[in-house]
């Protein structure tokens, strides 16, 4: 009888402690989950890429010296990316020569299934000379994308064009050092870029 | 003899374990809690109000005291069109810094506040479309307390294309 009350004792002694650990562990999780806080996104910082250009492969750090405004898109985009390439092209007629040669535009296709460099090349000539155009792998567009906080997708629709592309319609500045320094949003007339390209220029001049 | 090893061996056991479980939950804590320790870490203020901004100018006022309106104009909000948010607070010490709009797969968002006068803080912006017709937008107001901890106040409003 003694033996079976020690057993007793001691199985009761020994689930004591396991289920004070357990409740212990618990806690620690409960408290963690409980608490009302959420993670964003982080803020992006910019950076170099390489994609393919018709001469050939670019990086953007080529174009360092310049102030350069990256704008993702693609030539089927039927109403935001001439849109916004015509106001680029007309702030860019509104600099003087010496301004000219300092700026750069990149307009990089992410629907490189349709667009090729040379389909690409062609687009850019309505709009402006300073207009480069480029265009790369998925993979390569995904990585400069994201480096500037930038998306794209390709989604289905019921149409001729079997296909469009979503994408950020913002406008990255980079300045001649090759860091990001603003981002216009779409809808922006020629004159706000043209105030954000002096804005960089005079920074640095 | 054996009893009593039984029971030591028991001991013993009991305190391993303990000390295991122990460490383990030290560790989970602080790498969890490392982690939420970010920047990127927002403790979300609790948003009751049915207000719906593509319609209204929201007013919140939280249990300790602050109040904030906010409101997006023109309206009704489209995508792709410019677009400024105005924020205003009182009786707080929180300083505004951004607003953070989130949708699945549509890109980082996030124009700052610029003070515009005192306890008036304005931001432009312009929001994304895509292939549908409409996108549910979470809208975060993103603050400051004067302990430095960020806070966000969510809204959620439902944006078309023109």
């Amino acid at each position: 009888m003694k033996r079976l009350i020690d057993r007793l004792y001691r199985d009761a002694l020994c689930y004591r402690i396991l289920l004070a650990t357990i409740v212990f562990f618990l806690s620690g999780i409960g408290y963690i989950e409980c608490q009302n806080e959420i993670e964003i996104a982080p803020t992006p910082l910019g950076g170099d890429f390489t994609l393919q250009s018709k001469s050939g492969k670019y990086s953007l750090n080529q174009s360092n010296g310049k102030v350069v405004l990256i704008y993702f898109g693609f030539t089927s985009c039927p109403v935001v990316c001439p849109t916004t390439l015509s106001n680029i092209a007309q702030a860019f007629k509104a600099l003087n020569s010496d301004e000219l040669k300092q700026v750069q535009a990149l307009f990089i296709s992410i629907d490189p299934e349709r667009d090729t460099l040379d389909k690409l090349q062609k687009y850019s000539s309505y709009f402006h000379s300073q207009i480069l155009t480029l265009t790369g792998s998925i993979k390569d567009l995904k990585n400069a994308t994201s480096l500037y906080g930038a998306s794209f997708r390709k989604v289905k629709v019921p149409s001729g064009m079997e296909y469009t592309m979503d994408h950020t319609t913002s406008v990255f500045i980079v300045d001649q050092k090759g860091k990001w320094v603003d981002t216009i949003s779409h809808g922006a007339t020629s004159a706000e870029f043209k105030k954000a390209i002096h804005k960089v220029l005079g920074d640095k001049n | 003899v054996t009893r009593f090893s039984s029971y030591f061996l028991l001991f013993v056991f009991l305190i391993v374990l303990l000390i295991l479980l122990g460490s383990g939950t030290y560790f989970y804590r602080s790498q969890f809690l490392s982690k939420k320790n970010t920047v990127n870490t927002v403790t979300l203020l609790e948003n009751n109000s049915n207000c719906n901004l593509q319609n209204d100018l929201c007013s919140l006022e939280f249990s300790t005291g602050e109040k904030i309106s906010f409101e997006i104009s023109p309206r009704p909000i489209y995508a792709n069109q410019k677009q400024k948010a105005i924020l205003k607070i009182q009786h707080s010490d929180w300083t505004p810094e951004s607003i953070d709009f989130s949708s699945e797969d549509m890109g980082y968002n996030r124009p700052a506040f610029k003070k515009i006068k005192e306890n008036v803080y304005e931001a432009d912006f312009s929001l994304d479309s895509c292939a549908f017709d409409e996108i549910k937008w979470r809208t975060l107001i993103l603050l400051h307390t004067k302990e430095n901890k960020r806070i966000g106040i969510p809204f959620y409003i439902f944006v078309r294309k023109e």
